[in-house]
Formats: C-alpha cells, sequence, structure tokens
C-alpha cells in the first residue's frame, strides 16, 4: 500500500516537473511528502523539482549545435551505387574464378588426353611386327572386351609344382611358397598375328630370335601391305614402359590356396602406369578363373616400379599390358 | 502540437516532402539523438538513417502520412539499439571513452556538458521520457504514444531521471 502511494507520488512528481499537473494533483503531493520523509529525501518538494527541470530546459535553450545532414535520396543512391559497386566487384571475381578453373580444367585434360600415336613397326629376323600402340586409358572401364581375344601370347608361365623341381630355360626358386612347393618361373616367348599386347621392352631380337627359330614356319607372312607399317616407324624419341628388373619385377606370389585348388590359368592385366613410372591401377582385362591368381597378379604388379613411356625425354602416363600363366603341377 | 503530414502519391511529393521534413527536424532529431547518445559523430549517423527510414517508407508506402512522432520514435528506437550495442562493446572493452570534447566545443554552458554527464547515466527508457518532455516538448501523454506506454508511466519515468538527475548534478 505504502509502494503504491510512494509510485503515485512519483507520478504526480513528474505531473508537476512537467508542467502538467493540475491544483489537485499538487495539493495530494504536498499532502504526500508531508507525512512521507523518503519520498521528500528522494523527490524533494515541488520547487525542487521544478529548479532540475529547469536547468534541464536551460541546457536545451543554449544548445547552439545545428547540423545539416545530406538528403536521404542522396544516401539512398549512394547505398545503390554501393550495392551495385559491390555486385560488380562480385561479379568480377566470380568471372576470374570461372575462367581460371575452366582454364585450369581444359589444360588439365589436355595434359590428361591422350595423344594420338601411331603404331609402331619392328623388323627383325624377317618378321614384321606391327605393334598397335594405343595412348594411354586411364580409366580402365572401358577398355574393349575384344582385345581379350588378342591376348593369347603368354609372357610369363609360373608352374605350381610339387618339391619336384622342374627348372626349363631361366628358372628363379620362389622364396614365398613353402618349402614342399616350388615356383618355377619359366619364360616362354610365343608370338601370334595379334600381338598388339606384347611390350616393346619384351621385343629385344637376340632373345626372340633363338625362340622364334622353331615357329618361323608357322609365321604369317609379313604385313607389308599395310600402308601404316609402311608409312610410320617408331620415332626414335619415344621410349615405352618396361619395368624396372625386367622379367623379375612383377613376381606374382600366388596364396596357398591356389596350390590346394590346383589352380590353372591365365591372368591378363592392363596397368595404368603414370608419368614417374609408378603404377596407379590394375585392371584384368582376362581372368584366369581364380580369383586368387587374378589379385595375386595385380597386387605384385602394382608393387612393381617401371620406367615411364617417354616422349621426347619427358614421361608421360601410359599402359602396361602383361599376362601370367599359372599352372599347377600335374595339369600340363 | 503533432504536425501531421498528409499522404502523398508521387515520388516528386515524396522528395518534397522528405526535404521539408529534413529542413523542419533535422536539428532537433539530431540534438535529441546526441543527448541520448552522447555523441555527436553517432548522432548524425543515427539521424541520417531516420531520415532515410522515412524515405524509405514513404517510397514505398506513399500513402501512410509521416509525423514527427514517427521520426522521434524511429530516433529512439535507434538510439536504445545503439546504446545497446555499445553495452556490449563496452563488456569486450573495445570502444573509446565517450567524446565529450565536442561537447565542450559546441556548448558554451557548462550545465549542458554536466547534463549529458547526468543523462548518460540513466536508463534509455528514463533518458528518452526526459529528453522527449523537455527536448521535443512533447507531453506525457504525447511521449507516451512515441515510446508506447502510458502517460502515468512516462510521468514515473521523468520523475525517477528527476532523481538521478538532481542527485548528479547536486554532487556536481
Amino acid at each position: 500500500m505504502v509502494r503504491n502511494v510512494c509510485e503515485r507520488a512519483e507520478i504526480l512528481a513528474g505531473a508537476i516537473a512537467l508542467g502538467e499537473a493540475t491544483d489537485n494533483e499538487r495539493a495530494e503531493y504536498r499532502g504526500h511528502i508531508a507525512s512521507c520523509s523518503s519520498c521528500v529525501e528522494s523527490l524533494g518538494g515541488e520547487r525542487e523539482i521544478e529548479r532540475v527541470m529547469a536547468s534541464v530546459a536551460r541546457a536545451r535553450d543554449m544548445e547552439t549545435w545545428e547540423p545539416v545532414i545530406a538528403p536521404p535520396w542522396h544516401v539512398a543512391a549512394r547505398s545503390r551505387n554501393r550495392a551495385w559497386r559491390m555486385g560488380a566487384m562480385a561479379a568480377g571475381i566470380a568471372l576470374v574464378a570461372s575462367v581460371g578453373v575452366h582454364a585450369f580444367v581444359a589444360y588439365g585434360l589436355s595434359a590428361a588426353k591422350p595423344t594420338p600415336v601411331n603404331p609402331i613397326v619392328i623388323d627383325y629376323d624377317g618378321q614384321h611386327l606391327t605393334l598397335e600402340r594405343r595412348a594411354p586409358v586411364i580409366k580402365h572401364a572401358a577398355v574393349p572386351k575384344a582385345r581379350s581375344a588378342h591376348m593369347v601370347v603368354v609372357h610369363n608361365v609360373i608352374h605350381l609344382e610339387a618339391p619336384r623341381t622342374v627348372v626349363v630355360g631361366e628358372s628363379a626358386r620362389k622364396p614365398v611358397p613353402p618349402a614342399t612347393i616350388h615356383v618355377v618361373r619359366t619364360v616362354i616367348a610365343q608370338t601370334t598375328v595379334a600381338a598388339s599386347n606384347i611390350p616393346i621392352w619384351r621385343r629385344d631380337p637376340a632373345g626372340a630370335a633363338t625362340a622364334n627359330a622353331a615357329a618361323s614356319a608357322q609365321m604369317p607372312p609379313p604385313l607389308e601391305h599395310r600402308a601404316e607399317s609402311m608409312a610410320v616407324a617408331a620415332p626414335p624419341t619415344i621410349r615405352e614402359v618396361e619395368p624396372v628388373g625386367g622379367d623379375a619385377a612383377i613376381d606374382p606370389v600366388p596364396p596357398m590356396i591356389a596350390y590346394a585348388e590346383g589352380a590353372n590359368g591365365t591372368t591378363a592385366f592392363e596397368l595404368a602406369v603414370d608419368g614417374r613410372g609408378i603404377p596407379t591401377k590394375c585392371t584384368i582385362t582376362k581372368a584366369s578363373g581364380y580369383l586368387v591368381l587374378d589379385h595375386a597378379v595385380c597386387k605384385a604388379a602394382m608393387k612393381a616400379r617401371f620406367l615411364p613411356r617417354e616422349i621426347n625425354g619427358r614421361g608421360v602416363p601410359s599402359v602396361y599390358r602383361d599376362a601370367f600363366t599359372f599352372r599347377s603341377n600335374g595339369n600340363d | 502540437m503533432e504536425e501531421v503530414y498528409l499522404a502523398v502519391r508521387d515520388s516528386a511529393a515524396v522528395n518534397a516532402r522528405i526535404e521539408l521534413l529534413v529542413r523542419d527536424y533535422q536539428t532537433r532529431i539530431a540534438r535529441y539523438l546526441r543527448r541520448m547518445v552522447g555523441d555527436s559523430e553517432v548522432a548524425l549517423d543515427l539521424t541520417q538513417e531516420v531520415f532515410l527510414a522515412a524515405f524509405r517508407m514513404l517510397k514505398q508506402h506513399p500513402e501512410r502520412p509521416l509525423t514527427a512522432g514517427w521520426l522521434y520514435k524511429t530516433a529512439t528506437n535507434g538510439a536504445i539499439s545503439h546504446l545497446r550495442r555499445k553495452k556490449i562493446v563496452r563488456m569486450i572493452p573495445l570502444e573509446r571513452d565517450p567524446d565529450t570534447r565536442s561537447w565542450r566545443i559546441d556548448e558554451q554552458s557548462a550545465v549542458s556538458v554536466d547534463l549529458q554527464a547526468a543523462i548518460g547515466q540513466l536508463p534509455p527508457e528514463q533518458a528518452s521520457a526526459v529528453l522527449l518532455t523537455s527536448y521535443a516538448g512533447y507531453s506525457s501523454q504525447e511521449a507516451a504514444a512515441v515510446l508506447g506506454t502510458s502517460a502515468d508511466a512516462v510521468r514515473q519515468r521523468v520523475c525517477r531521471a528527476m532523481k538521478t538527475l538532481r542527485s548528479i548534478m547536486t554532487e556536481q
């Protein structure tokens, strides 16, 4: 109640300060402060209230500050111009970034895009081979299936044998299989009409001459009638991809289950090799029928390192193709 | 006492009305805002914003009548918003001290400077009630309409502001 009365006194004091109080309100205020010491102390009498208010009015009357502001439409136009400038700046930045990204993408694509390469013709010992050199194919999903039909050249044959060791030609003992099993690598150089998958580095004339001596009777006639074979020769500045370490570079180690199953089959694969000679992707182009053999081949191939294909001394991405034939002992 | 500006129809009339409005009220609004925020530069910025808001409002709704009370209401809201931001910034503390030099240059009276120091210690609601009634010359009823409250509340705020001002100005 007291609080309400004092709040009422505050309202009356405010009315007195604003000069809005009626005589009755002034009388009411005087009556309240006569009996309320706290209100007298805090609010003061009528004269005190009017004195404070008069000082405020005096300060107002003595103000000399007269600012001049610009018309609002100028400000609005300035803000619009600023918005346009900001928008134009953002559009310019976006344009430059877009051009930069497009240039980068275009350059990257042109750098990665395979350059068309003409076939290579190799003549040795009366054998005329045309190597169809495909440009590097990075995405192996696009590898045509028809190529696997030509993959009849067997380069490496791995015999999965029991302790009885048979060595044909150059051989090497494999350390990985258990002591009771020997893996003997035999390099058999065979050639077919469709020799497009034979890596060039395997085509040394000396080795091929001996290997082809017995099979020369079955060799087809040289393909002189092919215009491109006469027109195109291997540029001397091009070096094809080849594994570092020769035949032993890719060393597939079949798991034990392959021996237990007596796995046979030929695994042909393609290996994408980047410009530094590091394999980036292995694709099985012809499966052996045993997943473990295919996995062993790819695993070994990805571990190998290559001398990259070089054009004018500059390493370029390329594709290395090879095949391994696994024959378990007693199956051949 | 409150002037009522009639609705205008076209943009030329809007510009003319705003120009008149700026000429009539720029000093009053700027002084009111300077007392509220205690800084000339900020007061000028806020004044500009008030008239810019009026201009945009009239451009968008030419049929709406624009009153002086609308200007004071917009100015009060802008000042209170600024003071709240300032309070937050002060907690961080990054802002410089209030610039009283401009007051000393503009004002020849020590009373004015003292009054400003006292008003700076008032809550924004009380300061706006005092300034609307004393500076803008509004009655408690009109100030209540601007502030969105009752006349008794305005009187009470004025009374409490007077208590604070009296204690501060007596100490000085």
